[in-house]
C-alpha cells in the first residue's frame, strides 16, 4: 500500500501541463545533476506542496471517513455528518459574498485567506453547535448529532442559497470552483498551516482503532469491554472536525474519498479498524493524487477541478454499495 | 463479594427499582428471577452503570463508581441480552475483542477455547451477523469469557454479569451454558444471572433473588425461594413445586388444569 503510495507520489510531481520533461528533471535530482531555473519552479513552488497538499486531504478525508462510519455505526457514514462539510461550504459562500463589505485594510492582511479560514472557521462552529445540542450531561448522543445534522446543513444551505441570490457574477464563479474543490491552490504556507494540524488530527483518530471495533457492538457494550467510551466518542468527534475542516478549507468540497476508500478496505481486508485506519490514510492519499493526476492531464493545459473526478468515480462506487448490501440500511 | 446497596433507578420519569439491596457471593451462581416488568433487567444494568441510579455498588468491595472502565473490565464481563454488530467482523474476531490487553494476558489460545467451551468449534471463520440468534449469543458468551478466563486473578474472584444467558437456545445448549456458568462459579469466580426460567434456575443456582414491582421478594436458596406462596404471589397465577423424591429436584408447574376443572 505504501508502495502504491510512492508510485502515485512520483508521476504526481512529473506528470502535469509545465510541458517540461519533469521525468528528466527528476532523473538529474537523482543522479545529482543541476536542475534548470523552470524546473526548479515547477518542482519546488508548484508540485511539491501540490503533492503534500494531495497526500494529507486524501489521508484525512479517508480516516475521517472511516473513523464516521466506526462512530456511527453506519458504512455509508460520511464526515459530511458532523456539519463540516455544510459550516465549511457557509462559511466560504459568506467569505466570498460579503468578503468585499469589509474595510480595505482587513482585506489586505487576510487576502486570498480569506476564504480558507471562512471555511474552517464554519465547519468548526457547525460541529460544535451539533455537539452541544447532542450532549448531555457528558454524554453525546450519535443519533441526536446525526439529526441535529439534517437540520443544520438544512438551514445552512438555505442561509447560502440566500447569498448566493444576492451575488454578482464573479462571485458566482469563485463559489461554484470552490464548492468543486481543487489542489490548485496549494502553497507552502498553506501546507505549513493546514498539514500540521491534519497530520495531528489523523494520528490522533488512527489510535481509536480499538475503540471503534468495541462501538460496533453498540455504546454500553464498548464500556463492558473496557473501552471510556466517552472518550473514544469525543476525540472522534474533535478529530474528524479538525482534520475534515483543514482539509475542505484549503482544497474545497472533495466528496466520496471518506466513503469510497474505506468501503474497498473492508472488502479487501476485513472490518478491523486497526489495519482499516492506517490504511485509509494511505489508500486515501493515492486515491486524491491519483484523481488529482487524472484532473491535470485530461483537458491539458487546462485543469478539471479534482472534486468533479471524485464525485464522476465515487458516485457509481456509492451505487455500487448499496446495490451490493442485501438488506435496507438501518441506522 | 458483589453487594448493591439501596438501588433506586429511574428509566424516564418512572422509578423502577425502589431501593434495592442485594448480595451475590463469589464461587457462587445467583440467579435474579421474576416476573416482566419487575425490574430484574434493570436491577443487572444498575450493576452494570448502564442506567443512572442512586446507591452503591460494591464489587469486592470497591465501588464501582470508582473505577476505570479498564479496571472494571478485568474484574467483570457482562453479557447483554442481544448484541447487533455493525460491520461484519467474524466470529474469531468477536471473541478476541474479548481478550484486551493485559486483561486476560493476551493467550492466543484463549479464544480457541471459549469457542469450544460453548459448542463453537469450526466456527472461527464464519460471519457474525450469517449466524443464528441462538449462535450469536453462544459467541457473545465465548467474548465475555475470553475476558474473565481465568475466575481468580490475583486472589480476587472475577465476575460473569449475564441478562438471560440461555433465552433463546434450545434445551441441549441450555444445558451447556449452565454448567459453564456452574464450572466458572465452583472455580471461584462469581456468576449473577438474569434468569426467565425457574426450572432451570432452580437447577443450577446457589442463590435465587425474586423481584416483583422493582423490590426483593424473597432471597436465598432455591429451595427458600421456590415456595408455592412465594411463586405465585410473585406472578399473579396459582404455581405448585413438586419434588419428585426419585430425582430429588423440585419443578414448578403451572395449575391450568385443575382451575379448568375446579
Amino acid at each position: 500500500m505504501a508502495a502504491v503510495l510512492a508510485v502515485a507520489a512520483i508521476g504526481s510531481v512529473a506528470i502535469g501541463a509545465s510541458g517540461t520533461s519533469l521525468w528528466h528533471a527528476l532523473a538529474k535530482i537523482v543522479t545529482g545533476a543541476p536542475l534548470t531555473q523552470l524546473e526548479r519552479v515547477v518542482l519546488w513552488d508548484i508540485r511539491l506542496p501540490r503533492l503534500i497538499m494531495g497526500i494529507c486531504v486524501g489521508a484525512a478525508l479517508a480516516v475521517s471517513g472511516a473513523v464516521m462510519q466506526g462512530l456511527f455505526r453506519n458504512p455509508l457514514a460520511d464526515p459530511g455528518l458532523l456539519g463540516v462539510s455544510a459550516g465549511a461550504g457557509l462559511g466560504a459562500i459568506v467569505a466570498i459574498v460579503l468578503g468585499g463589505l469589509l474595510p480595505v485594510a482587513v482585506l489586505t492582511v487576510a487576502g486570498f485567506w480569506l476564504i480558507p479560514l471562512a471555511a474552517f472557521l464554519g465547519g468548526w462552529a457547525a460541529t460544535l453547535l451539533l455537539y452541544r445540542v447532542s450532549t448531555r450531561r457528558g454524554r453525546t448522543s450519535v443519533a441526536t448529532m446525526l439529526l441535529a445534522g439534517i437540520a443544520l446543513g438544512a438551514l445552512t444551505g438555505a442561509l447560502g442559497g440566500l447569498l448566493i441570490y444576492f451575488a454578482d457574477d464573479t462571485q458566482l464563479r469563485d463559489l461554484t470552483f470552490w464548492g468543486l474543490g481543487s489542489l490548485a491552490g496549494a502553497t507552502w504556507t498553506k501546507v505549513a498551516i493546514a498539514g500540521p494540524l491534519i497530520l495531528l488530527a489523523t494520528g490522533v483518530a488512527m489510535r481509536l482503532g480499538g475503540g471503534l471495533n468495541a462501538l460496533a457492538f453498540g455504546e454500553a457494550t464498548a464500556a463492558h469491554m473496557g473501552v471510556p467510551v466517552q472518550r473514544v466518542k469525543h476525540t472522534a468527534i474533535l478529530t474528524v472536525a479538525a482534520a475534515t475542516g483543514a482539509a475542505v478549507a484549503m482544497s474545497g468540497g472533495i466528496g466520496f474519498v471518506g466513503i469510497v476508500v474505506p468501503h474497498l478496505l473492508r472488502l479487501a481486508t476485513g472490518p478491523d479498524h486497526e489495519p482499516l485506519l492506517v490504511n485509509a490514510a494511505l489508500l486515501g492519499a493515492t486515491l486524491l493524487l491519483t484523481a488529482d493526476i487524472i484532473s491535470r492531464v485530461i483537458i491539458a493545459p487546462a485543469e478539471l477541478p479534482i472534486g468533479l473526478i471524485t464525485a464522476i468515480l465515487g458516485a457509481p462506487v456509492f451505487f455500487w454499495i448499496l446495490l451490493r448490501r442485501r438488506g435496507l440500511v438501518d441506522l | 463479594m458483589l453487594r448493591a446497596c439501596d438501588i433506586v433507578a429511574r428509566i424516564g420519569k418512572k422509578e423502577i427499582l425502589h431501593g434495592v439491596s442485594f448480595t451475590a457471593p463469589a464461587g457462587a451462581l445467583t440467579a435474579i428471577v421474576g416476573p416482566n416488568g419487575s425490574g430484574k433487567s434493570t436491577l443487572l444494568r444498575a450493576i452494570t452503570a448502564e442506567v443512572d441510579f442512586t446507591g452503591r455498588i460494591l464489587l469486592n468491595g470497591e465501588n464501582v463508581a470508582d473505577l476505570h472502565p479498564w479496571e472494571l473490565a478485568a474484574m467483570r464481563a457482562v453479557l447483554p441480552q442481544s448484541a447487533t454488530l455493525a460491520f461484519p467482523f467474524t466470529v474469531a474476531e468477536v471473541v478476541r475483542m474479548g481478550l484486551r490487553r493485559g486483561i486476560s494476558g493476551h493467550r492466543d489460545d484463549i479464544p480457541a477455547r471459549a469457542l469450544h467451551a460453548v459448542g463453537l468449534e469450526g466456527y472461527a471463520d464464519k460471519l457474525y451477523q450469517e449466524l443464528s440468534g441462538g449462535e450469536q449469543q453462544r459467541t457473545q458468551l465465548a467474548r465475555v469469557l475470553c475476558q474473565v478466563w481465568h475466575p481468580v486473578q490475583n486472589g480476587l474472584p472475577r465476575w460473569l454479569l449475564l441478562d438471560e444467558p440461555v433465552a433463546s437456545l434450545d434445551i441441549g445448549h441450555q444445558l451447556m451454558v449452565m454448567r459453564l456458568l456452574k464450572d466458572f462459579a465452583n472455580r471461584g469466580g462469581g456468576v449473577v444471572a438474569v434468569m426467565h426460567d425457574l426450572n432451570l434456575s432452580a437447577m443450577f443456582a446457589d442463590h435465587m433473588a425474586m423481584i416483583k414491582d422493582g423490590q426483593i421478594l424473597k432471597h436465598g436458596t432455591p429451595a427458600d425461594v421456590m415456595q408455592n406462596a412465594i411463586l405465585s404471589q410473585a406472578y399473579g397465577c396459582t404455581l405448585t413445586v413438586n419434588t419428585p423424591a426419585a430425582a430429588g429436584q423440585s419443578y414448578i408447574l403451572p395449575h391450568v388444569a385443575q382451575e379448568r376443572m375446579g
